[in-house]
């Protein structure tokens, strides 16, 4: 059974989230907030942490994920519309996932799944958003790497993807693991700064 | 405020500074003919008050010619080129000079010395080619070289004095004259320039906020006729969510909201790739196919027939999705590289089919790969069976300068 939270500024989107859930065998929402801030207070037990981009409060998207992170939370970001450069900036901050609502209910469940399990979910948005990395300080990626994600970015599924590149699904998976690790190794500097400041923050709490 | 047709007619001549030189010289040149008309008069009926006649008649000649030609040129050009002035100078003190000497001494403060008002003329004309203080020290030097001319005379007092300083005061007084004239009607040439230019771009300003709100109005009420009503008839309670058809509209008005957050959707010709391609999502949409759109970084600048090919060619591939694939679902993705190249893939998870079998039989295929190649891009459609067809296809101005230099006639 994987334990869901979820931080979304919508609560009758939230709302309809959790009925359609109910029917779901291998998922339960445990916690549920509007805001970061929010979830963290409660200090939920949860294997994945579904993460709204754009909240109310108008939070930073890579500050909301590196908080999560620093407290131990896997992340999988979702959209209403995609937005290239602040999903970039989640990546770097250590989501595993991102996904855009136009996906029916079943791709993200299958997202979630995967960041549970501690893996990076290989969803089409999330490819295309690595793709389009333009900028200068951005990772760099092997032919194999760019060409993986240039596929998934098209809109094929993992497996269609491997047999195109002559190679197994897991060994695609594995080349996607790597390059979030590579991503996260880009913003770790930011991510360290901010895990000091959410401990000296804890201290001054309690 | 209208902006005159006439103003616009000739760009060439559209500079109000232009048009004030060429309105002083047909002035000068009126001047100069009338001038020259009673020199002629002159010359004939007082023939005996010169001492040679037909010198002075020569000088006529030539000044007359070289008058005319330089006038008619000068005007037409709307400027006076200062070596033609210098040259005209050069005239105006060689005819002075003889016709002084040719004159009978008592005749040289009267008409019979012609000279003297080309000589004015002259000095005018300095106006449209030095600056103000140099068409005045012109004028002087003019004036210095008639009196020199006449100098004989005056001293034999068979010319007065004060008759010679009445007429230096009036080359150095005509020339002022000109000079502001010129200065005022060059200030007004270039206001009205100005004012014609701001009322110009105020108009083209004007017609394109119209256009972009009349563009908007149409989105406004694609979004009234479509999301508005659908949110209006959800909240009264009017449409049954669990139905598949109300789903799939507001699936389909999500998506179109999505495609404007991505984008200006027009609503007259595409000139965009994304215009143009949100146009075919619509279509494919219409009859029954869920399309997964992502762009970025396409820029808004693309000729014409890349955009064409790109957007027709996808159709197709969308249109071969719907056909041939047994699914409803496919994924179209737009993206731009940082080399230029520009990359627009249709995807589908569906039936697929064997590329090599399908080689003539599917004329599909060869129109994807014609278009693009027609534009100097490329096509690639790949596909498996059981697992989906992938059609990616490429342009880049580079690549497609290339070709055309060496395609033609191919």
């Amino acid at each position: 059974m994987i334990r869901l939270g979820a931080i979304d500024d919508d609560r009758m989107l939230l709302e309809g989230f959790r009925a359609w859930l109910s029917g779901v065998d291998d998922f339960t929402l445990v916690a549920c907030a509007a805001t970061v801030d929010e979830l963290l207070r409660t200090s939920p037990q949860v294997d994945v942490v579904m993460l709204d981009l754009r909240l109310a409060d108008n939070s930073e998207p890579a500050s909301n994920v590196a908080r999560l992170v620093a407290a131990g939370h896997r992340v999988c970001v979702v959209s209403t519309h995609h937005d290239q450069a602040a999903a970039l900036t989640t990546v770097e901050a250590g989501a595993a996932g991102y996904v855009t609502k136009d996906n029916d209910l079943p791709r993200l469940l299958e997202a979630l799944r995967e960041v549970a399990a501690g893996g990076t979910a290989h969803s089409r948005e999330l490819a295309f958003t690595l793709m389009q990395d333009h900028r200068p300080e951005r990772p760099k990626l092997s032919e194999k790497q760019r060409t993986l994600l240039v596929l998934l970015a098209s809109g094929l599924t993992l497996e269609a993807a491997a047999r195109r590149m002559e190679i197994r699904p897991g060994t695609a998976k594995t080349y996607l693991d790597r390059v979030k690790e590579k991503y996260e190794q880009v913003g770790r500097p930011a991510r360290t700064k901010l895990e000091l400041y959410e401990r000296v923050n804890e201290d001054g709490l309690t | 405020m209208a902006v005159s047709s006439s103003n616009l007619a000739d760009p060439a001549s559209d500079s109000g500074r232009r048009r004030a030189d060429q309105f002083l010289i047909t002035c000068l040149g009126i001047f100069r003919a009338i001038q020259l008309l009673q020199a002629t008069l002159v010359t004939i009926v007082r023939y005996d008050q010169y001492k040679i006649w037909w010198p002075v008649a020569a000088a006529l000649v030539v000044v007359a010619s070289w008058s005319a030609v330089m006038y008619t040129t000068s005007r037409r050009r709307g400027q006076v080129r200062p070596s033609w002035y210098a040259a005209d100078v050069l005239v105006t003190i060689g005819s002075t000079l003889l016709v002084e000497q040719l004159c009978q001494p008592s005749e040289v403060q009267t008409w019979t010395n012609w000279a003297f008002l080309i000589g004015c003329n002259a000095a005018m004309l300095g106006a449209l080619v030095l600056p103000g203080w140099a068409a005045m020290a012109m004028s002087v030097v003019l004036a210095g070289i008639g009196l020199a001319g006449a100098g004989a005379a005056l001293a034999s007092g068979q010319a007065s004095m004060s008759n010679a300083l009445g007429n230096t005061a009036t080359y150095i007084g005509l020339t002022a004259m000109t000079v502001l004239a010129l200065r005022y009607l060059r200030r007004t040439g270039a206001a009205l320039d100005a004012a014609n230019q701001r009322s110009l771009a105020a108009e083209v300003a004007q017609a394109a906020e119209r256009s972009r709100f009349e563009d908007r109005l149409t989105q406004y009420r694609t979004l009234h006729d479509t999301v508005l009503s659908t949110l209006t008839a959800l909240s009264r309670g009017g449409l049954d969510v669990q139905l598949p058809e109300v789903r799939a509209r507001a699936t389909r008005e999500a998506d179109y909201l999505r495609r404007l957050l991505m984008g200006e959707v027009a609503t007259s010709p595409a000139r965009t790739l994304h215009e143009a391609l949100s146009f075919v999502i619509e279509d494919v949409t219409a009859l029954g196919l869920r399309t997964h759109y992502l762009t970025d970084g396409v820029p808004g600048d693309l000729p014409p027939r890349a955009v064409t090919a790109l957007a027709e060619a996808a159709r197709e591939a969308l249109t071969n999705v719907i056909r041939h694939s047994h699914t409803n679902e496919a994924w179209l993705t737009s993206a731009g590289q940082t080399d230029g190249e520009i990359v627009v893939s249709v995807a589908d998870r569906g039936r697929g089919f064997r590329v090599e079998r399908a080689v003539t039989g599917l004329g599909l295929q060869r129109s994807i790969r014609d278009r693009l190649t027609a534009a100097g891009g490329t096509a690639l459609i790949d596909s498996q069976p059981g697992e989906g067809t992938l059609v990616e296809l490429r342009w880049s101005a580079a690549a497609a300068g290339v070709v055309s230099q060496n395609g033609a006639g191919r």
